[in-house]
């Protein structure tokens, strides 16, 4: 275990910001603490590094209680949003202030100085001020400040959302490399949902100050925990169907309208439901197909509908139908989309479909 | 075309007629100065002096008479910066700190401070005479440097305070949270990262906070050390002074004398002073 949250809570005053935050994770694990804004990821973070303090609950690194511990005696690094360089201080003094408070000599300094400018390949900018780099080369500086402490737990703040998408990829990349090879936790702050996906072990989803599910990548994207993950997670947002649980000779099944679809494989969470109960279908978009042929399983429903609206986002498009009541989307390839008011047959492939109580919004 | 010529002169000799009356007093001081004091009542006041003569800066500077002493204006020239020197020391580091401390350690109280020290410095000086009177005798400096200091550096602080506090909430605070994750303390991210990001605010400061001790007649006229009182107060003992005749060409020297250390201030550090009143946050 490398970091574990026990029951977290803070407030600013009367507002409750966190509550209830349990989360562990083990030494080398990449955390991604994913929200929209407000959410709660950043005052999370601060928490953990001892920038805020916490109205409840407790916090261990490596099994050392560090609840009351300043930030400096907590073994972790930050890496901000704004990069907070030291503007008067050239690269070297950036990345070599830490030590500089902690009293390690300055040969000591000068050559730690050097590793991680090496690893990160920016010694050639050691000796220019933070306002005479770009901002790939500030983002690096900033990693080099937190890398130079050789700490157990790496805290990121948003640190790519000041670049523009071509450097952010490759600092993505980077940055998992980075993680891969010093076999360090990283905890990464974000709001965007692919740099969760491309980077994290764990992901931590939050919404109103609550962890709304905790779990891989793959837990989050195939069985989100209620309609709040299911429609934060995704390219595209997930459509949901009303109905009603029924049962076809023991094989659960929505009944939506006049169709029925079944669900011979679906694995419920908390037993199975009640006959009648109300529900939410979620299927996504990318699970929606114009051909027989890319279905997954023999669960599916079909219909032929007329085209509505078409968005085009580039590669692909989302294409727009009406299915019982409901606007449903489709995901294509845009070199293949259908035109407007054309007939199609759709195929709504069961497979990874998601079940929630229509009440609790909780999944089934 | 035409037109455009007619307007540039107009402009222009706008200009050079506010630019003259504000320049020709300076002017008949100036000329005034250099001339022999049966010149100066002979002759108009806008001619030049028919023998030019530096005597009345020698005696304004090192023989006029304040009273009973004839030392001239130097040894309040020099008693000034005593004062100036350590109290502008002492009020810019001190509101720096205060600055630092109320835009970046944030408390409950810090808006309640800031705003007493606000509504301090408002306060006509006139009310605190006597308060500050009884407050030096207390404290047995009234009439000495020491307590001048005292008065001035206090006074300053609310100046200070605001310029700095000001400048200082424009800086991010994630600058100071990386420090704290640096390990750095209170002091040493007020000394190593706060502090070096300050020149341009600093002069801005120490120009007002300076030229406010420097300029300031009543406290140096109220507290003043007898024989070592501050310049403006000095001044106007020789110029007042009502033995013999009067001598207008030294005393007006002694005027321009004392005006030159502001009037240098202001031309040296006037580029830094408009940079320091303008600087916004980092860029970047």
């Amino acid at each position: 275990m490398s970091l574990k949250l026990t029951n977290l809570a803070k407030n600013f005053g009367q507002v409750e910001v966190l509550r209830d935050i349990n989360i562990e994770i083990e030494k080398g694990d990449f955390l991604v603490l994913l929200g929209g804004s407000g959410c709660g990821k950043t005052t999370l973070l601060n928490c953990v590094a001892g920038l805020e303090e916490t109205t409840a609950g407790r916090i261990e690194i490596n099994g050392r209680d560090v609840t009351r511990l300043d930030p400096s005696d907590r073994n972790v690094a930050m890496v901000f949003q704004s990069y907070a360089l030291y503007p008067t201080m050239k690269v070297a003094r950036n990345i070599s202030f830490g030590l500089e408070c902690q009293g390690v000599p300055r040969a000591d300094r000068r050559r730690a100085v050097e590793r991680v400018a090496g690893l990160l390949q920016i010694a050639d900018l050691l000796d220019r001020k933070p306002s005479q780099l770009s901002g790939g080369q500030r983002q690096r500086v900033a990693i080099g400040r937190a890398l130079v402490r050789d700490p157990e737990i790496f805290l990121l703040d948003e640190p790519m959302s000041n670049l523009d998408v071509k450097l952010r990829n490759q600092m993505r990349l980077e940055l998992r490399e980075l993680h891969g090879s010093l076999g360090a936790t990283f905890v990464l702050v974000t709001h965007d949902q692919i740099e969760a996906m491309t980077m994290a072990t764990k992901v931590a989803v939050l919404d109103g100050g609550h962890v709304q599910q905790f779990g891989t990548p793959y837990d989050i994207y195939y069985t989100p925990r209620n309609r709040f993950v299911a429609e934060f997670v995704g390219l595209n947002k997930m459509n949901f169907l009303t109905g009603r649980i029924t049962y076809r000779d023991a094989v659960p099944a929505v009944a939506i309208g006049d169709h029925v679809a079944q669900l011979p494989h679906y694995v419920f969470s908390k037993g199975k439901p009640e006959e009648g109960q109300r529900v939410l279908l979620g299927i996504r978009p990318e699970n929606i197909y114009r051909s027989r042929d890319r279905l997954e399983g023999d669960a599916f429903l079909q219909a032929e509908r007329s085209v509505n609206r078409k968005d085009m986002t580039g590669g692909d498009l989302q294409v727009w139908f009406e299915f019982e009541g409901q606007m449903m989307a489709c995901r294509v390839r845009s070199s293949r989309a259908p035109d407007l008011d054309e007939k199609t047959t759709f195929f709504l492939d069961l497979q990874n479909a998601s079940l929630f109580d229509s009440e609790t919004e909780m999944r089934l | 075309m035409r037109r455009y010529t007619y307007r540039t002169a107009l402009l222009y000799g706008a200009l050079f007629v506010c630019a003259l009356y504000f320049l020709s007093p300076l002017y008949v001081m100036l000329v005034a100065s250099f001339k022999t004091l049966s010149e100066v009542r002979g002759s108009s006041i806008i001619s030049l002096p028919e023998v030019w003569t530096i005597k009345p800066w020698i005696k304004a500077w090192s023989e006029a008479c304040s009273g009973l002493e004839c030392d001239g204006i130097r040894p309040y020239f020099i008693a000034t910066f005593e004062i100036a020197i350590p109290a502008v020391a002492f009020s810019v580091l001190l509101g720096a700190l205060n600055g630092y401390v109320m835009a970046k350690w944030r408390s409950r109280s810090a808006d309640l401070i800031f705003t007493l020290l606000l509504v301090g410095s408002f306060v006509p000086l006139q009310l605190y005479l006597i308060p500050l009177a009884i407050t030096l005798r207390e404290l047995n400096i009234y009439g000495t440097t020491t307590g001048l200091i005292l008065i001035h550096t206090v006074y300053g602080i609310p100046l200070t305070t605001m310029l700095f506090r000001n400048f200082y909430v424009s800086l991010p605070d994630e600058l100071v949270r990386a420090a704290i994750m640096d390990g750095a303390g209170f002091f040493k991210i007020f000394f190593s990262v706060i502090l070096p990001l300050s020149p341009a605010i600093a002069i801005v400061a120490v120009i007002l906070v300076f030229s406010g001790i420097y300029n300031d007649f009543l406290f140096a006229l109220t507290f003043g050390e007898t024989g070592k009182r501050p310049i403006m107060a000095a001044v106007q003992n020789i110029v007042a002074s009502s033995y013999g005749i009067k001598e207008y060409n030294v005393n007006i020297a002694a005027v321009m004398i004392s005006a030159l250390p502001t009037l240098l201030l202001f031309l040296l550090a006037g580029r830094f002073f408009v940079r320091g009143l303008t600087q916004g946050a980092l860029k970047g």
